[in-house]
């Protein structure tokens, strides 16, 4: 497998053209039946990006590239309108790649979590992880480690989507975890080039990857202003489901709004074991069929 | 709006209805199809500078050669907008299926259980036939045929079709109004025909069947098309959705045949 394609090479070319990547400038072109070397057509801009791709898989040895026209990209962040350009992959993708494909929930919330809520994110992602569904988060300190961790200690596979780099490790103190994914127990993905530090506005747009990636989100604890959410706001632009534990849906401005509106995908679960039948009722949900005879 | 009262619809409903939203109907439900001053062109529901058609309704299908044989009736489910999940899931639902063919297959189950007597009261005659728009490259087993036509009953015949010309243009496009790029293999002498597209961008595929049917002796063909795809990369769309923004919630009353909130026959 190499990631060093002409359609590679020109998607990085585009997306390296200034200082900050414009992905949304081209991203409407490129999905109107258009390939990166189409819009690429000189062949000093191709060596820039070839390099610059070099250079990125150069720093991060142990990932994988994948451009959204690579077969290895998780074929569900391409059902978003905001599909991220590449991703680096680094730990089991093994999953990516059966009929079912990587069927997750995502847990997400709080950094600075109460106890209980841990307590609960450990319950809800021990459950869900036994059946089979993996466990997908943001490796951050609080509720997204209280998840993962609960998922590596049972031998469950869990998938940690990150706001920089994949070779960098923050926080740090998720570091340890970091690994245990990347050495298969479970996945790291990042949609930043190598060497990217986080920013304040690399953690929304992970979030919308993750709401992408998974079949749902669970958020268990959440105030006001928690950078969780925009995930719940991706979440519903996505028409992704959306899981808010009662007291997030009770006590912030936001989750309040989602919860009493009858015409967006977001459910409020009562109770832990409310938020685990509320995932699987999505991850089995049926389309609808006409029942009634009509008559046209 | 009015929300469904079954509860199970009102499930079904939330699927959706942030992320679609009815053609032809805005916030401010001012610009009701063929008032004075609308500026949405009464086909295709595409957004236009004050006329009554756009320029590819105008010149490539009311002035086409074909133009006694066009459909009796339109109909179009939601609009797709090109930087936004409606767009991203006409794209998707034939690759990957998952959200994006379940929110297409909701749409259609809204049309048969609120809307299948429309083009039936609209026009006088009962529809007994539906056909799916062969794809452009002629490819059997298209997710339009096998995963969307089914939604709608068994009662309605199926018509056979065989696509037997590639499109005219290079890659997926019809280029113009062809009734020959399908062979139609079933009776449809004085029936009512209704079309199933997916996606409509200039509609040449949709109304080749439907001059196809009507040269093979059809007395009406109705078109039902999920969606109708704005480009915000074209000015004037992208003006019309800026002043529009944000688009209305999918509402399954409002009824996409008359284009209104009440159906044909009283609300």
């Amino acid at each position: 497998m190499t990631a060093v394609t002409l359609e590679n090479a020109a998607l990085v070319a585009l997306l390296t053209r200034g200082p900050a990547m414009r992905w949304a400038q081209y991203r409407d072109e490129l999905v109107a039946d258009q390939l990166p070397s189409d819009l690429v057509t000189d062949s000093a801009e191709l060596s820039r990006g070839e390099a610059a791709l070099r250079t990125w898989l150069e720093s991060a040895k142990d990932a994988n590239f994948y451009s959204y026209l690579d077969d290895g990209y998780p074929a569900q962040l391409r059902e978003v309108w905001d599909f991220p350009p590449f991703v680096f992959l680094q730990g089991d993708e093994t999953p990516l790649h059966t009929a079912t494909g990587d069927r997750g929930i995502c847990i997400v919330g709080s950094r600075s979590a109460s106890r209980a809520a841990v307590e609960i994110a450990r319950y809800i992602a021990h459950s869900l992880a036994a059946d089979g569904a993996t466990i997908i988060s943001g490796l951050a300190e609080g509720i997204d480690h209280a998840a993962q961790s609960a998922a590596v200690e049972m031998g469950a596979r869990t998938v940690g989507v990150v706001g920089t780099g994949i070779d960098r490790y923050y926080p740090s103190s998720s570091r340890r975890l970091q690994e245990k994914l990347e050495a298969g127990q479970g996945m790291v993905l990042s949609q930043f080039p190598p060497g990217s530090s986080p920013t304040q506005a690399s953690f929304p747009m992970r979030n919308g990857v993750m709401s992408a990636y998974g079949n749902a989100t669970i958020i268990v604890e959440a105030s006001e202003k928690s950078g969780t959410r925009h995930q719940a706001r991706q979440a519903v632009r996505h028409g992704r489901p959306l899981i808010l534990a009662e007291p997030v849906a009770r006590r912030t401005t936001w989750g309040k709004k989602l919860a009493d509106d009858p015409l967006v995908d977001v459910h409020v679960a009562r109770t832990p074991d409310d938020a685990i039948a509320l995932a699987w009722s999505v991850l089995k949900r049926r389309s609808p069929m006409p029942v009634e005879a009509s008559l046209f | 709006m009015n929300i469904p009262f079954n509860p199970e619809d009102r499930q079904f409903l939330a699927r959706v209805a942030s992320t679609m939203h009815n053609a032809f109907r805005t916030a401010s439900d001012t610009e009701l199809f063929a008032l004075p001053g609308s500026s949405l062109c009464q086909i295709c529901g595409t957004p236009t500078t004050g006329y009554t058609h756009c320029y590819t309704c105008e010149n490539g299908i009311l002035a086409s050669e074909f133009s006694h044989y066009l459909p009796d009736r339109y109909a179009f489910l939601t609009y797709a907008v090109s930087n936004d999940q409606s767009g991203r899931d006409v794209f998707q639902y034939k690759s990957n299926g998952g959200f994006a063919l379940d929110r297409l297959k909701t749409l259609l189950y809204f049309f048969v259980t609120y809307h299948s007597g429309c083009f039936r009261l609209s026009t006088g005659v009962p529809i007994s036939h539906i056909a799916a728009v062969p794809s452009g490259r002629g490819r059997a087993g298209h997710p339009l045929e096998t995963e969307l036509l089914p939604v709608f009953p068994p009662e309605l015949d199926r018509v056979a079709l065989t696509r037997v010309a590639a499109p005219r243009d290079e890659g997926d496009r019809q280029e113009s109004i062809d009734p020959r790029i399908n062979r139609i293999n079933s009776d449809v002498s004085g029936r009512h025909v209704l079309i199933l597209e997916d996606t409509w961008t200039r509609g040449y595929n949709a109304l080749s069947l439907a001059v196809g049917l009507k040269l093979a002796g059809a007395a009406q063909v109705s078109v039902l098309t999920i969606a109708r795809y704005l480009n915000v990369n074209h000015q004037i769309t992208r003006e019309w959705l800026e002043k529009h923004s944000p688009l209305p919630s999918f509402d399954p009353t409002y009824c996409p045949v008359t284009r209104s909130e009440s159906c044909p026959g009283g609300p």
